[in-house]
């Protein structure tokens, strides 16, 4: 049995040798990626010196459609916006704001409509950006031991192919987008400013069917225990439904308006606006429906500004 | 739980601790109990009440059936109880939507007017495999090959035992069980041959199967736009795909149970090296095809009768072969196929006569035209049988055999790297033919320690290095 455990020990101490270099080397060496902008709107989210923050929370939609620095211009009051991608799930997306929330926040909870459809949380392709997580409050259920355990070689290939993307990502850093570089200070993706519409509005997919009603029950839930949390640091939060295209919003209106008549009746934190309310033209959409041009961003963030006017709370002394 | 999971490897090596720091018969299969039923509960725990259900049934019945005298009618009564417990869970949870779909349908063809009766049954993993291993051990205990054990506690245990619960090889109580029964000795050379199985086996489903299983799932996945060449290379890698994940699971099955001083048998021996379907029979899923050979077929009265009535046995034989692996018409026209392929070679067979071409094993490394001719031919007539037992449908695998047919051209479609999967394809074939003559490739290789672990690391890497996009699952929990 000693010499068998010697054996098979000396074996897997070399493929562990092989990992931790692989680990040190290949895969940390780059930590310039999109999902490592998450560790700047960390730290912007735990300076202190910012009270009555106004903190944009959601997918991309937010990330990609919304800009802080403008609607702190408008609202007078510092914008930090957390929004990244909406495979992060909406555990992710709620709990990493929450553990930086101050009395005097304010939280508008813009998500992606597919979170009020489906589970977002178990998206893989979160793998190729493990990484970027070090030391944040949260992780994402597929980073979690148990998880990538039951995944394991899948886990281990994804780390290939981040790798096999480094130079995939060096190139876009050329061009702009989907690189921490491409984020401003506030959080904002800036990086594809000023460039055109990769295709009109009305040519991005974008589907919503009426979710199951015990599923929606479960993200009511977990919103209304999200907003109790932030109600407990002093915070307030409000939900906002994202813009669509005219013509998509016109394919599902019904569904749309029936989703937000369910919200606002079960929801205990007040809803800012309709599905309706603003919709988006021809050349408003960058590249999906939720990625916006920067005509489309100075839509958004006006109709945003004047909801948020009107509920604003005075903003408490530094 | 998968074998092919950190988890695995976790629970195994737990497993393996506690199994060999407590050596005694009682503490190791209360360890396997507890193993087995967490391996299987981490699918879904309400699992764990069938197989509960189903082993202490047996367990009951099989001394009751022990305790009645051969030949009585009452012992009959309790083979055709735990017949009708095993096949009723069988039945319910794999055959109810099939049989209830089919119904209805041919109800509807007819214009009788059915309502469905929908019931959303979950097919528990491994249904199939643990239910014959229990029916086997009902067997052998009423023909007397067996005495049935008083202890519930090794019973449970080999009904369970976590390596082949799910997806075989399907063990003999007779072979299986005695092993149970008394304590297990560590055998270093057993742990390390174990360890060499549970690589190769691994190299088999997440390297090969896997990058294969990705090509298929592309071109089987939208037929109408693939060409008739990509179907053909697709058909072919699909036999691949499901020879390595299958195969594969074996041996990981096996080495860990080696790894626990436990024999399984022997699940594979090389099936595309075979000259004829029987041939092919004998090396393909070996555990199964004894056991309905042992337990179906022999009963039916085998070979003994006219030409006309074994070859209604065999036909017979392989169309349950067909609906145990699946509930659907695919795969009774797949296992009626081969039925069809082993009467054929039973028509023209002349009784008595010896084999023309020696076996794959007796084969120099460069064989006879002969040999290779049987062996092609072999080859291309179960190639066209896993069309069947691949396509999602009976009107897919009749387009996938036109459009092969009439060389269809495709519409654009460029499936992932054919280029690179024949490579793998001759690779494999190439490596278990040199080492034929072996359970496995690296159980052959007899290099000193540093060059054998260069090898066994480069293999293990390669599994990473060259895993497709999106692992499959392997194809067999499925049934």
């Amino acid at each position: 049995m000693r010499r068998f455990l010697l054996k098979l020990g000396l074996f897997l101490a070399i493929q562990i040798a092989g990992v931790a270099w692989y680990e040190s080397t290949v895969w940390s060496g780059n930590n310039q990626g999109y999902m490592d902008a998450l560790q700047d709107k960390a730290a912007l989210l735990a300076r202190a010196d910012e009270p009555g923050r106004v903190i944009l929370v959601g997918g991309s939609n937010t990330a990609w459609g919304l800009n802080a620095v403008d609607l702190g211009h408008a609202l007078g009051r510092p914008v930090v916006n957390t929004g990244l991608h909406a495979a992060l799930g909406l555990d992710v997306m709620l709990d990493f704001p929450a553990a930086y929330l101050r009395p005097g926040d304010l939280v508008v909870l813009s998500l992606e409509y597919e979170h009020y459809q489906y589970d977002t949380r178990h998206d893989e392709t979160i793998w190729t950006s493990a990484p970027s997580f070090r030391g944040l409050p949260v992780r994402p259920v597929t980073l979690q031991p148990v998880y990538i355990a039951d995944h394991f070689l899948q886990y281990v290939a994804a780390a290939r192919d981040h790798a096999v993307n480094l130079n995939k990502t060096h190139q876009r850093q050329e061009e702009g987008e989907f690189t921490r570089g491409a984020f401003d200070g506030r959080g904002d993706m800036i990086g594809h400013y000023g460039k055109p519409p990769l295709a009109p509005a009305e040519g991005f997919a974008f589907d919503f069917h009426a979710p199951a009603p015990v599923f929606l029950g479960q993200i009511i839930a977990r919103l209304n225990g999200f907003a109790a949390a932030a109600k407990a640091r002093g915070a307030q939060v409000y939900l906002c439904f994202p813009p669509l295209p005219g013509q998509k919003f016109a394919l599902y209106h019904a569904q749309l308006a029936a989703l937000d008549a369910t919200l606002r009746a079960r929801l205990n934190f007040p809803v800012l606006n309709d599905p309706g309310d603003l919709l988006l033209a021809h050349d408003d959409c960058y590249n999906t429906v939720y990625h916006l041009t920067r005509p489309g961003i100075d839509k958004r963030d006006a109709a945003l500004a004047e909801k948020l006017q009107g509920v604003l709370p005075p903003r408490p002394a530094p | 739980m998968n074998f092919i999971s950190l988890t695995y490897l976790i629970l195994l090596a737990t497993v393996f601790a506690l199994y060999w720091t407590f050596p005694t018969k009682r503490a190791q299969n209360l360890v396997l109990l507890i193993a087995s039923y967490l391996f299987y509960g981490w699918w879904d725990w309400r699992f764990l009440g069938l197989i509960l259900l189903s082993s202490t049934t047996d367990y009951a019945l099989g001394l009751a059936i022990y305790s009645s005298p051969a030949g009585h009618r009452r012992r009959q009564v309790f083979v055709g109880l735990s017949l009708a417990f095993n096949l009723g869970i069988l039945g319910f949870f794999k055959y109810f939507n099939f049989f209830e779909h089919s119904f209805a349908a041919m109800a509807h063809r007819v214009g009788l007017p059915v309502g469905e009766l929908t019931l959303d049954v979950i097919l528990p993993v491994g249904v199939s495999f643990y239910t014959f291993q229990s029916l086997s051990y009902i067997f052998d205990v009423n023909r007397g090959r067996l005495t049935p054990t008083r202890n519930l506690l090794d019973f449970l245990a080999y009904v369970s035992f976590f390596p082949q619960l799910v997806a075989g090889p399907i063990e003999r109580a007779e072979r299986l069980l005695p092993q149970f029964q008394k304590a297990r000795v560590f055998d270093y050379d057993e742990a390390c041959a174990g360890c060499r199985e549970m690589l190769w086996g691994l190299v088999k489903k997440a390297w090969l199967a896997d990058n294969f299983g990705y090509y298929v799932r592309q071109v089987y996945g939208d037929v109408p736009h693939a060409s008739g060449g990509q179907l053909l290379l697709g058909t072919f890698f699909f036999g691949l795909q499901v020879y390595c994940d299958f195969s594969g699971y074996s041996h990981i099955a096996i080495g860990s149970a080696r790894l626990l001083g436990v024999s399984l048998m022997r699940n594979f021996a090389f099936p595309y090296f075979a000259t004829s379907p029987t041939d092919f029979w004998h090396r393909w899923h070996i555990s199964l095809s004894t056991w309905f050979r042992d337990y179906l077929y022999f009963p039916l009265g085998g070979s003994r009768g006219t030409r006309a009535r074994t070859c209604a046995n065999i036909f017979v034989v392989f169309l349950i072969s067909g609906l145990w692996h699946g509930a659907a018409w695919t795969f009774v026209i797949w296992g009626c196929l081969h039925g069809l392929l082993l009467i054929s070679r039973e028509l023209v067979r002349k009784k008595g006569a010896p084999p023309a071409v020696p076996s794959a094993e007796d084969s120099p490394w460069l064989p006879s035209w002969a040999f290779l001719w049987r062996l092609a031919g072999t080859f291309l007539a179960v190639n066209f049988c896993w069309i069947f037992f691949r396509a999602a449908s009976l009107d897919d695998a009749l387009l996938v055999i036109q459009r092969i047919a009439t060389w269809a051209p495709g519409s654009g479609m460029r499936p992932w790297q054919p280029g690179r999967l024949m490579v793998f394809g001759v690779l494999l074939l190439a490596a278990e033919w040199t080492w034929r003559r072996y359970v496995h490739p690296l159980a052959a290789i007899r290099w000193p320690l540093p060059l054998r672990y260069a090898l066994y690391t480069i293999l293990l890497w390669a599994c990473v290095v060259y895993s497709p996009p999106e692992p499959s699952t392997f194809i067999y929990f499925a049934f």
